[in-house]
C-alpha cells in the first residue's frame, strides 16, 4: 500500500515537470498521439500489463523487468512507454534491430491506430521471431487445467496453461504448452519454498515444451486429471496472443502463488485480446485457477472442452467394469506372478482376458510395491499384446469414462456464506460464516475430488443475547482423506492453524490460537469413509506458565460424500499438560444440497474438558456458494 | 503394406544418425521410470516451478537432438513416452501410438497398430530396453514387414 501510494506520487511528479513529447517524434504523429490519447487506450494499458494504482489515476506495470521497457519511466508511465515505442519504431536503426523485433504486438498496435503505416509490420527483418512463428502456425488455443494436487502446496488449487494447436496436425500431445511459472531454486524445498512464493520471492517466466511432456507429468507422474478447454478466438486474435508471448519470452514478473500466479498471468495475456473484457479485474486479490476458467466461461470464451484421466482415474474406471472374481484376480498380482494366474486368466473370453490385463497393468504401475517389479508390467503388456485388437471393450471403457466426469467449472462456487440458527449451551444462538475459498467434504461434491478438503479463511461469529463472540478463525485448515482400498493403499493428512474458542479450565471458554496436524489412514466402505488420523496439537495459552502447550491429538471420524448429502462427524482427543487433563470434542455435521449454490445443513458439536465443563452447540442453518 | 514400405524404407536411411551424428542426444529412456506413482512426497516441488530458464527456444526437454528429421522426432517421442507407447501397441490403440505413427508420416495408423502389436515382444524385448533400442527394433521389425 505504501509502496503503491509512493510510486503514484513519483509519477504523479514526473507528468508535472517534464516535457511530455520529445522532439524527435514527427510533428503529426505527435498531434495524433496528443489527440486520441493513445496511451489511456485499454489495449496499450494491457500490452504493458498495466495495474491502476489505488490513490490517484496512475499505473504501475506487474512485470518487473528493465527489458521489457523503452523508456525509464515505463513501469509507471503509460504515456512515455508510448512515446519511447513510436520513437524505437520511426527512428529505426539496423544496428538496434533487436528492439525492434521485441515488441510485435506494440507494433501492430501503432499500426491499428494509424500513428504507424501498415508497411511497417515488414518492414523489419527479425528473423528469429518470424521463424519463431512460422514454427509455431496456430488454429486453435486451449486453456488446460490440471487439477488440484493436494501433495503439493504449489498447486493445491491446480494450474493452468495454454496449448497452441497448429493447422493439419492430427495428435494433440504434439502440440506446444505455453506455461508460466516461478524459476525455483533446487534447494528450495518445504517452508522457504511457500513463503517465497507467497511474498513474490520466485521470478515468473513463460516457456514452451511439447504438450506431450505435461500430460507425463500431470496425467501420469502426479497422477492429475487434465480438462482442456478450447477458447473462442478468431485467427486474428491468435496472431495478438502470439505476438504478445514473443513480448513476453525472457520476461520476468515476480511471481506469486496467491495473486499473481499462472492463472492470472494468463488472463492477463488473454486481456489483450479482449482489452474492454478486463478478466484480470476480478481476481486482483487471489486468484484461483478455477475461477479464472469460470470467469472466461461465463464471457462466452469457452466452446469445447475434453478431459484427459491421470493414471489412477483410468485404473478406477477400469476397476469398475470387472467383475468381483476379475477384480480378486487383478488383486492377486501383488504377490503371484503372472503365470501362476494363468489357469484362471484362460478361463475367461478374451475380450475379458484383455481387459483384465489391461487393469492389471495399471495396477502393476500404480502400486507401490508391484511397480518395483518391471518385468511383472512387462510380462501383463506382452500377454495383452498376444491377444490382438479388443476394439469394442476400449471404446466402451473411453465413452464411459469421459461420460462420467463433471467439469470442475460445473461446481459450486469457492465463496461460501453460511447463516445457522440453534443453541449454544440451551440459550438461543445464531452463527454466521464467511469462507474465502475452497471446498469442504460438506459441500456439494460436483466437480470437486472427493475425499478433498482445502480451504482458506473461514471466519465464524456467534450471536446471542449479550454475547456476541468469534466463534473461529481457520487460516488454513487442509484435509487430504484419501481412502485406501483392496488395491491401493494412501496416506491421509490433515493441517490446520488459526484461532478457535476452546474450553480452559481457568474460565468458561477461550479464544486460543492454534496450529495441528496429523497423518494417518482412510478406510472406504463402499461410500462410508472411516478414518484415524494421529497427530500434534499446539495451542498459545497466555494465562498458564508455559505458554505454548503442545501435545498429542488423535481424530477418528467417518463421512460420505453423496450427490446431493454430505454427511461428517469427527471425534478428536487432545492431552493438556498444563492442565493434567484431556479435552474431548465431537462433531456432527450434514448437509442437503439443494442446488448447486444453495445447501441446507445440521451441525451438533459437543466439547467436554476434564469431565466437568462442557460446551454444546446445535444449530440448523443455509450455506451459499458465490 | 505400402505404407510400411514407405516407412522402412526412411527409417533405415536416418537410423544410424541416432548413435552418431548426436552425441549429446540421450535417448536412454528406460521404460517405466521417473514415475512416482501415487505415493508422491508430501512436499513435492513439482508443480507450478521449473527448473534453470526456459525460454522459447527450447520447445523439447530432450537437448541436442535434431528433431527435424521424422525418426529423430519419433525417437525423441518414444524416448519421452516409454511406458504410454508401450502399453498403447500392447492394446493395438492408442493416442501415444498414433502420435508415433503421425510422426514416422505413416499413411496407415491401422496397419502399424496391427503390425507392432503383433511384434510387441520384438520391439519391447525386455523390461530393461532403452528408447534407442527400442527405435532400432521397430526399424528392423518394419523392415521385415517390407
Amino acid at each position: 500500500m505504501l509502496l503503491t501510494f509512493f510510486v503514484s506520487l513519483k509519477s504523479l511528479a514526473f507528468e508535472g515537470r517534464e516535457v511530455l513529447l520529445n522532439s524527435s517524434i514527427p510533428l503529426n504523429v505527435k498531434e495524433k498521439l496528443q489527440l486520441e490519447m493513445l496511451h489511456n487506450d485499454p489495449r496499450w494499458l494491457k500490452l504493458l500489463h498495466y495495474k491502476e494504482n489505488v490513490i490517484g489515476k496512475s499505473f504501475t506495470s506487474i512485470v518487473d523487468d528493465k527489458t521489457f521497457f523503452l523508456s525509464s519511466s515505463g513501469k509507471v508511465s503509460p504515456q512515455k512507454e508510448l512515446y519511447e515505442t513510436v520513437k524505437l519504431f520511426i527512428h529505426f536503426d539496423s544496428s538496434k534491430d533487436e528492439r525492434v523485433c521485441q515488441f510485435p504486438a506494440r507494433l501492430k498496435f501503432l499500426i491499428e491506430k494509424n500513428i504507424l503505416a501498415q508497411s511497417y509490420d515488414t518492414k523489419f527483418k527479425c528473423d528469429e521471431y518470424r521463424q519463431w512463428r512460422q514454427e509455431n502456425i496456430t488454429e486453435k488455443i486451449w486453456l488446460v487445467f490440471p487439477s488440484a494436487y493436494l501433495n503439493s502446496p504449489s498447486s493445491m488449487f491446480g494450474h493452468t496453461f495454454l496449448r497452441l494447436d497448429p493447422f493439419k496436425q492430427q495428435s494433440k500431445l504434439l502440440s506446444k504448452a505455453v506455461n508460466y511459472a516461478a524459476n525455483t531454486e533446487e534447494t528450495d524445498t518445504g517452508m522457504l519454498y511457500a513463503i517465497k512464493g507467497l511474498f513474490g520471492g520466485f521470478p515468473g517466466y513463460y516457456s514452451m515444451t511439447a504438450y506431450h511432456e505435461k500430460v507425463k507429468t500431470y496425467n501420469r507422474i502426479e497422477n492429475r486429471d487434465i480438462w482442456e478447454y478450447r477458447l473462442d478466438l478468431e485467427q486474428d486474435d491468435i496472431d495478438w496472443i502470439l505476438r504478445h508471448l514473443w513480448e513476453l519470452d525472457k520476461i520476468k514478473s515476480d511471481y506469486f502463488f496467491t495473486t499473481q500466479n499462472c492463472s492470472y498471468q494468463l488472463l492477463s495475456l488473454l486481456d489483450v485480446v479482449r482489452p474492454t473484457e478486463n478478466f484480470t479485474a476480478s481476481f486482483e486479490v487471489f486468484a484461483i485457477p478455477l475461477d479464472t476458467i469460470r470467469i472466461l466461461e461465463k464471457k462466452s470464451m469457452i466452446v469445447e472442452q475434453r478431459f484427459r484421466p491421470s493414471q489412477s482415474s483410468e485404473f478406477n474406471q477400469a476397476l469398475k467394469m470387472l467383475t468381483e472374481q476379475e477384480k480378486r484376480l487383478v488383486k492377486r498380482l501383488k504377490v503371484d506372478t503372472l503365470d501362476e494366474l494363468a489357469s484362471d486368466l484362460d478361463v475367461l473370453d478374451i475380450p475379458r482376458k484383455a481387459l483384465v490385463l489391461n487393469t492389471a497393468y495399471k495396477f502393476s504401475r500404480l502400486h507401490p510395491k508391484v511397480r518395483k517389479d518391471k518385468n511383472k508390467s512387462m510380462s501383463l503388456l506382452r500377454a495383452r499384446s498376444e491377444l490382438g485388437l479388443i476394439k469394442a471393450t476400449v471404446n466402451d471403457f473411453e465413452k464411459d469414462s469421459s461420460k462420467s466426469v463433471v467439469s470442475p467449472t460445473q461446481g459450486h462456487n469457492t465463496r461460501r456464506l453460511s447463516i445457522a440458527v440453534g443453541e449454544l449451551n440451551d440459550q438461543v444462538s445464531a452463527r454466521i460464516a464467511y469462507k474465502f475459498n475452497y471446498h469442504s467434504i460438506s459441500d456439494p461434491l460436483l466437480g470437486y475430488a472427493k475425499e478433498s478438503h482445502i480451504n482458506f479463511f473461514n471466519i465464524e461469529a456467534q450471536l446471542q443475547s449479550g454475547n456476541h463472540h468469534l466463534e473461529k478463525l481457520d487460516i488454513i485448515d487442509i484435509r487430504s482423506l484419501s481412502s485406501s482400498n483392496q488395491f491401493i493403499r494412501r496416506r491421509a493428512w490433515q493441517v490446520k492453524t488459526g484461532l478457535e474458542r476452546k474450553l480452559v479450565s481457568t474460565g468458561s471458554d477461550k479464544l486460543i490460537p492454534d496450529l495441528n496436524f496429523g497423518f494417518g489412514y482412510v478406510h472406504a466402505i463402499n461410500e462410508l469413509k472411516l478414518y484415524g488420523l494421529v497427530g500434534l496439537n499446539a495451542e498459545y495459552h497466555k494465562e498458564y506458565e508455559k505458554n505454548l502447550q503442545i501435545a498429542p491429538r488423535l481424530d477418528l471420524g467417518g463421512f460420505a460424500q453423496l450427490s446431493r448429502f454430505a454427511l461428517e462427524s469427527n471425534f478428536s482427543v487432545i492431552s493438556l499438560e498444563a492442565e493434567d487433563t484431556w479435552r474431548i470434542s465431537t462433531e456432527m455435521l450434514a448437509s442437503y444440497h439443494l442446488t448447486r449454490s444453495i445447501s441446507l445443513s445440521a451441525r451438533f458439536k459437543y466439547e467436554l474438558l476434564r469431565s466437568v465443563n462442557n460446551r454444546r452447540q446445535f444449530d440448523l442453518g443455509v450455506r451459499y456458494y458465490f | 503394406m505400402k505404407m510400411i514400405k514407405i516407412l522402412a524404407a526412411s527409417a533405415a536411411l536416418a537410423l544410424p544418425m541416432i548413435a552418431q551424428a548426436n552425441p549429446g542426444c540421450g535417448l536412454g529412456s528406460q521404460v517405466f521410470e521417473g514415475q512416482t506413482g501415487v505415493f508422491a512426497n508430501v512436499l513435492a516441488v513439482t508443480t507450478n516451478g521449473t527448473l534453470g530458464n526456459q525460454t522459447f527456444g527450447m520447445t523439447s526437454g530432450t537437448l541436442g537432438c535434431d528433431t527435424s528429421k521424422p525418426i529423430m522426432a519419433a525417437s525423441v517421442f518414444v524416448n519421452e513416452n516409454m511406458d504410454q507407447v508401450a502399453e498403447n501397441m500392447a492394446e493395438g490403440q492408442g493416442e501415444a501410438l498414433d502420435t508415433l505413427a503421425e510422426l514416422l508420416k505413416v499413411d496407415s495408423k491401422e496397419e502399424f497398430a496391427t503390425l507392432t502389436q503383433s511384434n510387441f515382444s520384438k520391439i519391447f524385448t525386455s523390461s530393461e530396453v532403452t528408447a534407442e533400442e527400442v527405435i532400432q527394433n521397430l526399424e528392423g521389425v518394419l523392415n521385415a514387414a517390407g
